[in-house]
């Protein structure tokens, strides 16, 4: 059943969201000079570096079919320490962010002990951690605004070479978790995982401890992603991690991730996902559009993106 | 294995478990379904615990308290379900769980090589880097059995292997089961194809109603010996129907086919007679019906449907709404666990016990209810008490009672009394007669002989998804089993 | 099936420890801050809680049949605007209520038509719902709030006869309807059904599909139902209306009143009752001086606890 419509269809499917990714950059640089530049490319990496850290996380927990939707809070809350721990009790910076990774993976172990242990729904654990959490972060900075010491802000800022620092960090980090998928009998069991919980089991693998292990994980990289993140703005305010976790969620699907777990590249599809919302910001910036406007069209790309996956999954599959 | 029992609550699985195995034979392990087959299979695997009888491996006792111990002591168990993850690679596969790493990181390289030494042993021809959903069933079953070989096991196991293959795929199989042999491996081949042991298997051992009744070398066994040992003494069965019905048919199929499921089916039924399906597991049964309804896609072939004014061609969903399916399934499909008696009777009928303003007519609902527990005797403590809470008998009533209020043409029931006690067997029994006194037209499956020839008319004889004629109510048990053992379609010893 | 009747009576013991928990809370009151009990300050609750039931109702529905709309205080807060629009350009409150109810339940079927005929996951379709309404809102308005509306939609809305607000009375009266719809008729039976085991249910003939569809437009229109009231509460219509808060909010209402989200389990009393407790929780909150954020915490706590306790209950 080779008819033109269903190989059309096949090609729009596997080639099209590069393709549509391409007209953007076109239309937007058609639009508004200034877009295409190296200069803004360069500002792009900088200020998308924050969230492909925490979607990487993400993409981790999805990988095995389950979700973390308190990474913007985990962020929020271990940041709030860390820049009370500067700012008030002297600590030097490096100390503090290390404290806040440390905090970020107790936070993910409390949700991989919820998931795991507890055995309750991924979904409404972390959205119970979410409020808790972003709660607890709430309450330890009073809601304030908590300004940062200059050196932090200066490594917010470091370039290295053409790139900003934390975009490296980005790049390294993009590329560890990749390797962790693909190249390690952890990644490995995580993708079983996804692919069928029951089965990987029956086989014997350590699905429990893998899960668990992915949280904490996932919980680390959202911290990491926070401190970048306030390192950007000089600041920890009630802002910080707001609706981050939506985002990530929005980035993995978009970057082909199955939500039901087992399928798609991280590298490629963070990367992809996390440059497309960013050419979106960007973009709509840039031609002065309605900043609002972004998020009507985010959400317009993620249904345009799981109609597509679900378009993908009705294939026959062959053999069998 | 020795004198291994093994019960699950009440239900008594394998009550003399034995089985005798030597490297370098292949031993073919038979018997209908629920005979105790899987569960001592299981239990040799180490995935369940006997309650009683000893293992010896080499003259040692052994206990299995997890998969793992049994793996260790050189068990392997490829499961029919495949265990095999499609997007990972055929190598990733065979070595899930057990990679070969360096500094951390999967030893790619190696597991390549070793996966290649594998493949090739097994004479499979696909890269082990490609990936698992991209090739056949048989291809990823050459994955696991890999896998099972993995780790140089001294007994395998294959269940059911053959069940979604190719006959191209069956052969590979089959030669390399005897590769494996001629290494001096101890193989056990559970099937329920009994054409296919003949040339593959050097013994066989027959377990019925959860005891090993006989373990013999295949030669001088043909497949007539096998069935009897099988099926049992088939007592004298009392019938409880009278004589088939001499009226024309409600339902006429010609010519069906579905892919690999249905070969081809020919038969009628006939208004208000009870069409019994004879044949062995695997031959196809509920795979006839389920294509007759269509629900595994749209089968080739005619249905012809008489809905009151003669015969004329169906649609799926035409015979869907005049048919009750009592699938096998009682508990996932059949029946909402936490939902009363009622409610899940009125579940199909709602449409008829709702007032025009879409609200349900509670007093109808209650009154059909009662009419229901009246008419089939099922006792519960009220309409309202959970299904969940019943025993399998009276939830299985249940399941009829709802199919009845639907007032059907036909009725089709899949192994209808599996796992009930006596007397609810024969309550489900007596009221299949009851129905097709009625006038309701009955399809019934079912794996105990006996059963199918207390109430069945006519039997309808299925060999390896091909109707292959039909026999009278009346036929004594020895007609039955020539039926089952005629010609065999594909090789093997002639009868 | 003795496990079956351990549930049962868990559930009920479940029942019991929130009875017992709101008496606590409701002593605990009486002592310390008896000015709780006054009739301005009952009615205020009453009225803050109703917003809220409205919303739980319609995630009420979509949560027993196994479902669930994220996109709830979007939909609401984008209704609300679209309505108000209307009716400050023709004057006329009752085409501004009309438009607030038919926007919800057009959005509502928009999510239905995705989770049902295309079969998404319904976490995530509602979600990138949440996201375009939000966004949507915000850009319509420009982040301002719409206020303009006619004096006489106040007039009408916050009146009070028979000396209750109309809010109080008009959740009261959706709680009767949804109860009744999901109680007494046809396609209540069938919602629980799907909620409860989605492939017997379609082999029992049910419309697995239409039923899932009119879940997530009854929630829609709750939604819409809702936008009517909080505008008339607040004065103006505004995309804050829809913020991630209320959202959870209402989930924790219907948690605690009891509704499943695994499907097939709760009751529309229940999500009211549930709404009540959170508005009521807050309030004592307020009383006793703790802050907002420990507040966050506790109702992030309780959701995990209720549901874990569900997850026993269900063996999952």
């Amino acid at each position: 059943m080779n008819t033109l419509a269903t190989r059309l269809r096949d090609g729009a499917l596997t080639h099209g969201f590069p393709l549509v990714l391409l007209v953007m950059v076109l239309i937007f640089g058609g639009l508004a000079p200034g877009f295409l530049g190296l200069a803004n490319l360069r500002g792009m990496l900088h200020s998308m570096a924050p969230i492909v850290i925490i979607a990487c996380g993400m993409a981790v927990v999805v990988m095995q079919g389950k979700l973390d939707i308190s990474v913007g809070s985990i962020g929020f809350v271990a940041m709030a320490v860390a820049s009370l721990l500067m700012t008030e009790q002297g600590w030097p910076v490096g100390l503090a962010c290390g404290a806040a990774l440390v905090i970020g993976m107790a936070l993910g172990a409390l949700n991989g002990f919820v998931v795991v242990v507890l055995r309750v729904n991924p979904l409404i654990a972390t959205l119970g951690t979410m409020i808790a959490f972003r709660g607890l972060a709430l309450q330890i900075t009073d809601s304030r605004v908590i300004v940062l010491p200059e050196s932090m802000r200066g490594f917010g800022n470091l370039t290295l070479g053409p790139l900003f620092a934390d975009t490296v960090i980005a790049l390294a980090v993009l590329l560890a978790v990749h390797l962790l998928h693909r190249n390690t009998g952890f990644g490995r069991t995580m993708t079983a995982i996804g692919n069928d919980e029951q089965v990987a089991r029956r086989v014997g693998l350590p699905v429990g401890r893998t899960v668990f292990l992915s949280f904490v994980l996932s919980g680390f990289l959202a911290a990491l992603g926070g401190v970048l993140s306030a390192a950007q703005v000089g600041s920890v305010t009630t802002f910080l991690g707001r609706g981050l976790e939506f985002t990530a969620v929005a980035i993995v699907v978009v970057g082909g991730i199955s939500l039901f777990g087992g399928r798609g590249s991280i590298l490629t599809g963070v990367a992809l996902g996390a440059l497309t919302f960013e050419i979106i910001r960007s973009g709509l910036n840039h031609v002065g559009a309605n900043p609002y406007f972004y998020q009507l069209i985010g959400g317009l790309v993620i249904f345009i993106a799981m109609y597509a996956a679900a378009l993908r999954l009705k294939r026959p599959t062959d053999g069998a | 294995m020795q004198g291994i029992a093994k019960s699950f609550g009440a239900v008594r699985a394998v009550s003399d478990g034995r089985l005798v195995l030597a490297g370098g034979h292949v031993t073919a392990l038979l018997g209908a379904n629920g005979a105790g087959k899987s569960t001592l299979m299981n239990i040799l695997g180490g995935v369940l615990m006997p309650d009683a009888g000893t293992i010896l491996l080499n003259g040692q006792a052994m206990a299995f308290r997890a998969p793992g111990d049994a793996a260790r002591a050189g068990i392997a168990f490829v499961q029919q379900e495949l265990a095999v993850f499609p997007t990972l690679t055929v190598a990733e596969n065979v070595f899930i769980g057990a990679f070969p790493t360096r500094f951390g990181q999967i030893d790619r390289p190696a597991m390549r090589a070793e996966t290649a030494r594998l493949l090739a042993r097994l004479g499979a021809r696909f890269s082990p880097d490609a990936l698992a959903e991209t090739l056949s069933t048989g291809d990823r079953q050459m994955i696991e059995i890999a896998r099972a070989m993995r780790g140089a096991p001294r007994i395998m196991i294959f269940d059911e292997p053959t069940s979604s293959l190719s006959a191209r795929e069956k052969g590979r199989l089959h030669e390399v089961v005897a590769s494996l042999r001629d290494e001096g491996v101890a193989i056990v081949y559970i099937t329920h194809f009994i054409s296919e042991i003949f040339g593959v298997c050097d013994d066989v051992a027959i377990m019925r109603n959860g005891a090993t009744v006989v373990q013999a070398p295949l030669a001088g066994l043909d497949q007539r010996a096998i069935i009897t040992a099988m099926l049992g003494d088939i007592a004298a069965i009392e019938r409880i129907v009278g004589p088939a019905p001499d009226t024309p048919p409600v339902l006429r199929v010609r010519g069906l086919r579905l892919g690999h499921r249905v070969e081809n089916a020919d038969f009628d039924l006939r208004k208000g007679e009870i069409l019994g399906i004879w044949g062995l597991l695997g031959a196809g049964r509920t795979e006839l019906v389920r294509a007759i309804l269509g629900l595994d896609g749209r089968p080739g072939g005619t249905i012809e449907l008489d809905s009151g004014a003669g015969l004329a061609p169906a649609t799926s969903e035409a015979l869907r709404a005049a048919t009750a399916f009592v699938t096998e399934d009682r508990r996932g499909e059949g029946l909402l666990l936490p939902f009363s008696v009622a409610d899940n009777i009125a579940l199909p009928n709602l449409a008829a016990l709702s007032g025009a303003l879409g609200h349900v007519r509670r007093q109808a609902l209650g009154d059909l209810a009662k009419a229901m527990i009246a008419r089939l005797s099922i006792k519960v403590s009220g309409p309202g008490q959970p299904v969940g809470t019943l025993s399998g008998g009276n939830q299985q009533k249940v399941v009829f009672a709802k199919w009845l209020a639907t007032k059907p043409l036909i009725l089709i029931l899949d192994e209808p009394t599996r796992g009930l006690d006596l007397s609810a067997k024969g309550d489900i029994l007596r009221f299949t007669v009851d129905l097709a006194e009625a006038g309701v037209s009955v399809l019934m499956i079912s794996s105990e002989p006996e059963e199918l020839m207390r109430v069945s008319h006519r039997y309808l004889v299925l060999r390896e998804r091909r109707t292959a004629g039909v026999l009278p109510g009346t036929a004594g048990k020895d007609d039955l089993i020539a039926a089952l053992s005629g010609d065999p379609l594909i090789g093997g010893a002639a009868a | 099936m003795s496990d079956t009747l351990r549930a049962l009576a868990d559930r009920h013991l479940r029942a019991i420890l929130l009875l017992g928990a709101a008496v606590a809370v409701l002593l605990f009151l009486q002592a310390n801050s008896p000015v709780f009990f006054q009739s301005r300050n009952l009615m205020n609750v009453l009225v803050q809680a109703s917003m809220l039931a409205i919303l739980a109702l319609g995630m009420t529905v979509v949560m027993v049949a196994g479902g669930i709309d994220l996109s709830l205080p979007a939909n609401m807060a984008l209704s609300a605007i679209l309505g108000s629009m209307a009716m400050i350009a023709t004057d006329s409150v009752a085409l501004g209520c009309l438009v607030m109810l038919a926007s919800g339940a057009a959005i509502g079927a928009f999510n239905g038509f995705a989770v049902a005929r295309l079969h998404m996951i319904p976490f995530v379709v509602t979600l990138a719902m949440m996201t375009m309404a939000g966004g949507f809102s915000v850009w319509l308005t420009g982040s301002v709030s719409v206020s303009a509306q006619p004096e006489r939609f106040f007039d009408i809305f916050l009146s009070r006869p028979f000396g209750l607000p109309l809010a109080v009375l008009i959740a009261a009266a959706a709680l009767i309807v949804v109860q009744a719809v999901m109680g007494l008729t046809r396609f209540g039976w069938q919602v629980y059904a799907v909620g409860t085991n989605p492939r017997a249910a379609r082999i029992s003939r049910v419309p697995v599909g239409r039923v899932l569809f009119l879940t997530y437009v009854i929630s829609g229109l709750m939604a819409g139902l809702a936008a009517i009231v909080v505008t008339a509460r607040l004065g103006s219509a505004s995309a804050n209306v829809g913020n991630d808060s209320v959202i959870l909010d209402v989930v924790t209402a219907c948690v605690i009143g009891g509704v499943s989200i695994y499907g097939g389990i709760g009751r529309p009393l229940g999500a009211v009752i549930g709404a009540l407790m959170v508005v009521v929780l807050g309030n004592v909150f307020n009383l006793l001086g703790v802050s907002f954020f420990i507040s966050l915490m506790v109702k992030g706590g309780i959701i995990i606890a209720l549901v874990a306790l569900d997850t026993r209950l269900r063996g999952a």
